[in-house]
């Protein structure tokens, strides 16, 4: 077990690893230029010039990346030689070109909303649908059924766009429920946090539970008509334990890969949701930071986001030994 | 005469209720009604909180990097200039700020003199010293690490020494600004004459920073505020709070209100998510309004009640000039460019742009706001204010009358929201008089550099689809930008696009560098404006956009800056 874990984390390093000298190259390919962004609209050529060179985009782009890399171990010192300079404690993902501020700070600011977000809205659409799925299953054919996978359906149809507006628009702008969206934190006002996260939460929860309603249900439907399920009616067992100990229990493992993957996912930034609802969490900020071609901010809510999903991985594979056997064995 | 002893005005033209007009230069006593306070907004009250929302945050609040319209607005409320616009009762007027007049000059324009306002105080209650304003200024010459702001200071004043910036040339001195020995007058020597000096230093390198104070590349997270109000908080991306700065002495500042007992600035909204909350008025969006978020999805339905959005919305025509710049190097017969300015079909570019709600039809670069400046004159033969449709046979007559005209044609255009549409209807227009259009989309970033670069081996556009936003509102704050040949190098046109450099207009240039008469100068450049699109057809001016605002119902005080072409909050106040 212990030996597997390392394993996966020695991985997930490699990745984030491949990941950062991906997004370097792929920004470097960019037709944009954040010196002339920075330059701003009476722009010289020498003045551009002295801009790539204090921002250092005038050294290989090895260099820069070295350089990088080394920040993120040991900091680094910008601006040396001038009275402007600046220290970068490590972990230094580097200075924003548009803000200022050193990346790490802007991830550590962002990061509270975005899990506010992210682990509010998964309890709910796991509560939602799972139990919906579960229902569904058990009443196959019912109107219940019926009426659970049309909501379903519905949802999986909407976008968060549309459903965030319309809730919005009638929450908040007509009924004056809600205050205007936006975040402040748990810690310092939990019953207006909560007030603010509900109607991401449900929006987002509207459309993700209805996947893993009709998950549950088909995976549930399937496991139902398996031998060792029919072994066990005949063995006497009651129906709740059928249904939960091994009907449930066979068709979870790929709602747990699925979950998984939308968690972190989610973790990385819920772009969309973030913009609807006026939440500063990584998501917007590296919107943003594309719009503004701010290089250090890309990397480092890409790695961030990729930091998650390596993360839930690692937790999905460890959930896998605890349901599966199978895994645990191999 | 001085300009320090004139006023220059200017105008927002508003709809739906709210006049505009231009105030005629005034007397030199008039310069005396400029030591504050600002007159009183009417209706006006104390008290309550103004909520900003907006769906970006500021580029930059620190002097010498903030070079954005409505950010120039905004943060008067805490940066105060030498120099500075006042828009009260729909006249915008240049008045002194941290300056006690308007500068005077004894040589046409190279030397300026302001006397100085020798009682203001920072928001820590110490004194605003000349020092500071030079220090000010010498910031803006770091333009490498402090990014982002006008270059104004450092293209305009002498610099004999070389100076690079109080940061990288710590010991060094910009020894064209000069302070006087008690510290109650400041003289900038300039390069050459600049009549419209004045209004230069509305912008942020001609304000104060305290040298002690100045943090550098923080200094963008708080300024140290020399206004009436203060920052009490600043969360990039989040929020912004403002409070009262109780140093702030309002007999000192002719050109500011301090209404609202607090500011809050949002940012990140999305900008349906915020015309839905400012349309829909409810819980606190009475309270509310955005610099940033135009009315474009509910424009139809505010249009269609203008009785009930009538107190709430505003519409005015923003000083954004989008316009043709046709390139004098590559297209050298003037009946090839004239061809193209009748070839050009100005009412499906405002189609495109989203209708006459989106903007108004241009015949100049000058807004019609400029009354000295603007005159309503034909275009290839058409007042397009009435007939913005293209004039096809006039265009085909003045190519069939030149052999071997220049038939083919690069179009330039920026990859940025409609910008392709709007270059989509210009193609079908000149190719229905028989051009061949090639389409260059260019990058956003950079666009504006890669327009302006000639003989360097590239390949140059031919008409090229631009904008202008003036950054003061006078004819010098567009003419001398878009169409004087001086600004060119051999390597880049600069914000010269048609490369402009006839010597009968740029004759004309010399005789109004020497005018220092803003009304006379205004006049001067119009004529400038008039025959390089009439004459020469260096141009060929489309629209002025319209900005369509709508705010709270709450608030009251809310109007068009004349000086900035935004929708201000600066006289803002929350009713009772």
């Amino acid at each position: 077990m212990f030996r597997y874990l390392v394993r996966r984390i020695i991985g997930g390093v490699l990745v984030l690893g491949i990941v950062s000298m991906i997004v370097f190259g792929l920004f470097f390919a960019l037709p944009a230029d954040p010196a002339r962004l920075a330059c701003g609209k009476s722009c010289t050529p020498e003045l551009m010039a002295r801009i790539r060179h204090t921002l250092e985009l005038d050294q290989p782009l090895a260099v820069q990346y070295g350089r990088f890399i080394k920040g993120v171990f040991v900091g680094r010192t910008y601006l040396k030689g001038t009275a402007a300079e600046l220290h970068c404690p490590g972990p230094c993902l580097g200075y924003s070109y548009q803000t200022d501020e050193p990346v790490t700070a802007l991830l550590k600011d962002r990061i509270p909303a975005t899990l506010s977000i992210a682990l509010g809205a998964s309890v709910l659409w796991l509560l939602v649908g799972l139990t919906s799925g579960i229902v569904s299953a058990l009443k196959r054919g019912t109107w219940i059924d019926k009426v659970s996978q049309s909501i379903a359906l519905g949802g999986a149809s909407l976008q968060i766009y549309f459903v965030g507006l319309v809730l919005q628009f009638i929450f908040v702008d007509k009924l004056a429920w809600f205050h205007s969206p936006g975040y402040v934190s748990p810690f310092s006002d939990p019953k207006e946090w909560a007030m603010e996260m509900i109607l991401p939460w449900i929006t987002l929860a509207f459309l993700l539970s209805a996947i893993y309603a009709r998950l549950t249900r088909a995976g549930m439907l399937e496991v139902m008509s398996e031998d060792y399920v029919r072994t066990a009616r005949a063995k006497g067992l009651t129906s709740r334990r059928i249904n939960f100990k091994h009907v449930l229990r066979g068709a979870i493992t790929p709602i747990v890969t699925v979950f998984g993957l939308d968690l972190g996912s989610l973790l990385g930034g819920a772009v969309i949701t973030e913009y609807v609802f006026n939440i500063p969490g990584l998501g917007r900020l590296a919107t943003d930071a594309v719009s503004n071609v701010d290089l250090p901010v890309i990397v480092g809510t890409v790695l961030v986001a990729a930091f998650f999903i390596v993360i839930a991985n690692i937790v999905v594979d460890l959930f896998y030994m605890v349901l599966d056997p199978k895994v645990r064995l191999a | 005469m001085s300009l320090g002893k004139k006023t220059a005005a200017l105008v927002g033209a508003l709809a739906l209720g709210v006049t505009a007009f231009v105030a005629a230069p005034t007397a030199n006593a008039e310069a005396t009604k400029f030591n504050g306070p600002a007159p009183a907004i009417p209706g006006a009250v104390k008290g309550g909180t103004l909520t900003i929302l907006n769906q970006g945050d500021f580029e930059h609040i620190d002097p010498a990097r903030n070079y954005v319209g409505g950010t120039l607005d905004f943060y008067r409320f805490f940066v105060r200039t030498l120099t500075q616009y006042r828009t009260y009762k729909g006249v915008t007027t240049l008045v002194p700020d941290v300056a006690a007049d308007l500068g005077t000059t004894k040589d046409g324009g190279k030397t300026w003199v302001f006397k100085l306002r020798t009682n203001l105080k920072y928001e820590d209650g110490s004194k605003i010293t000349c020092a500071d304003l030079k220090y000010g200024t010498m910031r803006s010459y770091n333009d490498d690490i402090l990014d982002g702001g006008t270059t104004y200071a450092k293209d305009l004043l002498m610099n004999p020494t070389g100076f690079k910036g109080p940061y990288t040339d710590p010991t060094g001195d910009l020894t064209s600004v000069i302070c006087s020995k008690n510290g109650d007058s400041i003289t900038y020597k300039l390069q050459q004459a600049v009549s419209y000096f004045p209004y230069v230093t509305t912008f942020g390198s001609f304000s104060p920073v305290p040298k002690a104070k100045d943090t550098k590349q923080n200094y963008d997270l708080h300024p140290v505020s020399s206004g009436p109000y203060k920052i009490a908080s600043y969360d990039r991306g989040k929020q912004m709070t403002l409070v009262r700065n109780t140093k702030w002495d309002p007999k000192t500042d002719p050109a500011r209100w301090n209404y609202p007992d607090k500011i809050v600035v949002k940012f990140g909204f999305d900008q349906n998510a915020l015309e839905q909350q400012l349309v829909s008025d409810s819980g606190a969006a009475r309270t509310a309004m955005s610099l940033d978020t135009n009315v474009i999805t509910n424009l139809p339905t505010v249009l269609a009640s203008p009785v009930k959005y009538k107190s709430r919305f505003f519409s005015f025509v923003s000083p954004y000039a989008r316009y043709y710049a046709i390139n004098m190097d590559t297209v050298k017969d003037l009946n090839v460019r004239k061809a193209i300015q009748c070839a050009i079909d100005l009412k499906t570019i405002l189609l495109a742009a989203g209708g006459t709600n989106a903007g108004t039809y241009s015949n100049s670069l000058i807004p019609s706001s400029i009354k000295n400046g603007y005159r309503n004159f034909p275009i290839c033969g058409r007042d397009v204010h009435k007939s913005p449709e293209a004039q096809i046979a006039a265009a085909k007559a003045l190519l069939a009358a030149t052999p071997g005209a220049k038939m083919d044609l690069i179009l330039a255009y920026r990859d940025k929201g409609i910008e392709p549409d709007r270059a989509a209807a210009v193609q079908q227009a000149l190719e229905a008089v028989g051009f061949k259009v090639t389409m260059s989309k260019l990058p956003r970033a950079g666009f504006y550099t890669a327009i302006g670069k000639r003989d360097v081996g590239v390949v140059e556009p031919d008409v090229i689809q631009t904008s202008w936003g003036y950054d003061w509102a006078a004819s010098s704050g567009i003419v001398y930008a878009l169409l004087d040949g001086r600004t060119m190098t051999a390597t880049d046109a600069h914000s010269n696009y048609s490369r402009q450099n006839v010597p009968a207009l740029q004759a004309l240039f010399a005789k109004a560098d020497l005018i220092t008469d803003p009304a006379k100068a205004d006049k001067a450049l119009g004529d400038i404006d008039q025959k390089a699109i009439q004459d020469y057809a260096a141009v060929m001016p489309a629209y002025f956009e319209t900005s369509n605002f709508i705010v709270g119902s709450k608030l009251g005080g809310v109007q068009a800056d004349g000086g900035y072409g935004t929708l201000s909050p600066l006289a803002a106040y929350v009713k009772k």
